[in-house]
């Protein structure tokens, strides 16, 4: 059977393709999540985004606040959105900065109308949205529409082995056909950040790795670390599947961006990729939901998430596909495992096999397939801070 | 039973029995006991879950395609290392053709390989 080469995606105003047709209530800050709530058990089929932050936040954090809620609402698996805030100058800074994909959105506050008026405001606004969203209809287009992010978690060295490498196996097979990708992880790359450094496609994005990865070093680790990180990386789960050390992880960590294709830029947290198609390093914690929140508000439609020892990951807007390689977590987790590729530790199983597996699964998942944490309900998200609030 | 888990375990195959009925497809070579990713590792990852001391285990190296013999020097969990030839104290531990560490006590060809006898050289 020949590798699919289209999808069945939501075509958005701004030419993005998107997998997903969500209509979202998004707070602003964690004061108006029970407004957002509100609306959506009024209107059934929109999703509400609680999450713990937006206030007092100020400087680089307060931009990254702006970028992650903003984006989300960017993002072409959300077809409308409602954003409900406090007050209204940032509601309305959020409204703009999601406004400018041509998407339909409308930001409500809270201040002089309370939760019960904002509720009702809003929910009338979202029904509108919600009919207008389901009558849209999938289109077909080429795969290399597909933004797909990637990160691995409660890794062990059978990720190392196989599912990290058979996420790597799709980027070299679709890398030359023009999908845009994204790997990150700043922290969990220490131990192979010289071989990644190496695998930059010009020394621009090499040195912005190196740049990246050094700021991360003085600025978490030696400015907090109270020990010497050996009790938290590699993680009392990853100890449990048998990696001894931070450079273990990292090596097998790495396998998920294949063995030949080159990242063409760095981007900050939550930053959308702006040179075109091509693999992408992205600055962001190693922690799941952080770095899927982050990746999520830069565009990315599809995640792939190798795992060991069986995390249970999801996100609300951008399907995460778990792929595993240890006999014992499909057999004990199966519910949470997607892919299952335990059959390359039995040699039943190339490598290359397992690669066209998985890009079945994610034209499959982007043709409208629930994943395993979309049926589990698993919505995680969560922002990525910077520092305390003032 | 009228569903069948859609989990993927075969290149195109949608409909996949569950849990213990799995069966391998055909032209399977013989299942290892443990994994080496490159010929010049110390080291190799045990994937199957009951691995004994005294047991003769045969290993797969993934570059090389070849096939390789120790005797496990301990019971060996799903996921932990093996050492494929004696490893001297302050060695470094080599896997993917890379450093991952430095052996802390001499460790013997079977012997088994983690945290307790091999430590990290970045913090």
């Amino acid at each position: 059977m020949a590798r699919p080469d289209t999808f069945l995606g939501y075509r958005r105003e701004n030419g993005r393709v998107g997998i997903r047709n969500h209509v979202v209530v998004l707070p602003l800050d964690d004061i108006s999540n029970a407004a957002c709530e509100g609306v959506a058990n009024n209107i059934k089929g929109v999703m509400a985004l609680p999450h713990s932050y937006g206030r007092l936040q100020f400087g680089e954090d307060l931009e990254l606040h702006f970028r992650t809620i903003i984006g989300i609402g960017r993002n072409p698996n959300v077809a409308a959105v409602i954003v409900i805030g406090i007050e209204p100058e940032w509601t309305q800074r959020v409204v703009d900065g999601i406004k400018q994909t041509g998407k339909p959105v409308a930001g409500f506050s809270i201040e002089q109308n309370g939760d019960i008026n904002t509720i009702a405001a809003a929910s009338r606004q979202a029904k509108e949205f919600l009919h207008w969203a389901t009558e849209l209809q999938r289109e077909k287009v080429p795969l290399s529409e597909l933004w797909v992010a990637t990160k691995c978690g409660e890794s062990d060295t059978t990720s190392g082995l196989a599912s990290c490498p058979t996420v790597g196996s799709l980027i070299d097979k679709l890398d030359p056909e023009g999908v845009t990708t994204c790997f990150g992880e700043t922290s969990e790359i220490t131990g192979a950040e010289e071989v990644c450094a190496s695998r930059a496609t010009n020394q621009d994005a090499r040195e912005k790795f190196m740049k990246t990865w050094l700021a991360y070093q003085e600025d978490v680790i030696e400015a907090h670390k109270t020990d010497d990180l050996s009790d938290s990386q590699p993680t009392k789960g990853n100890k449990f599947g048998g990696l001894s050390t931070i450079e273990e992880k990292a090596f097998g960590n790495l396998e998920k961006i294949g063995k030949k294709t080159k990242f063409v830029d760095v981007l900050e947290p939550a930053e959308e990729p702006k040179k075109g198609p091509g693999l992408y390093f992205m600055d962001t914690s190693s922690a799941a939901a952080e770095c899927c929140t982050l990746q999520a508000a830069a565009g990315f439609a599809v995640h792939l998430f190798p795992t060991g020892q069986g995390n249970v990951i999801g996100n609300p807007i951008m399907p995460v596909i778990k792929i595993s390689a240890n006999p014992r977590t499909v057999r004990t987790m199966s519910e949470h495992i997607d892919v299952d590729v335990t059959g390359v530790l039995r040699r039943e199983m190339n490598l290359d096999q397992a690669g066209e597996m998985l890009i079945d699964m994610t034209v499959r998942t982007a043709n409208g397939r629930a994943t395993a944490a979309e049926a589990l309900g698993h919505r995680e998200f969560v922002m990525t801070k910077l520092y305390r609030s003032a | 039973m009228a569903v069948q888990s859609d989990v993927a375990t075969r290149p195109q195959d949608r409909s996949v029995a569950t849990g213990e009925s799995r069966q391998p497809t055909g032209q399977a070579k013989q299942a290892p006991h443990f994994i080496v990713h490159n010929r010049g590792d110390v080291v190799g990852v045990v994937v199957v879950e009951d691995v004994k001391k005294g047991q003769q285990i045969n290993g797969w190296v993934m570059e090389t395609d070849e096939t390789i013999t120790v005797t496990a020097g301990a019971d060996i969990p799903l996921g932990h290392k093996v050492a494929i030839r004696d490893i001297k104290n302050g060695d470094a531990i080599l896997k993917y053709d890379h450093d991952i560490g430095r052996a802390v006590e001499d460790i013997p060809a079977g012997g088994y390989v983690h945290h307790h006898n091999v430590k990290t050289k970045r913090w």
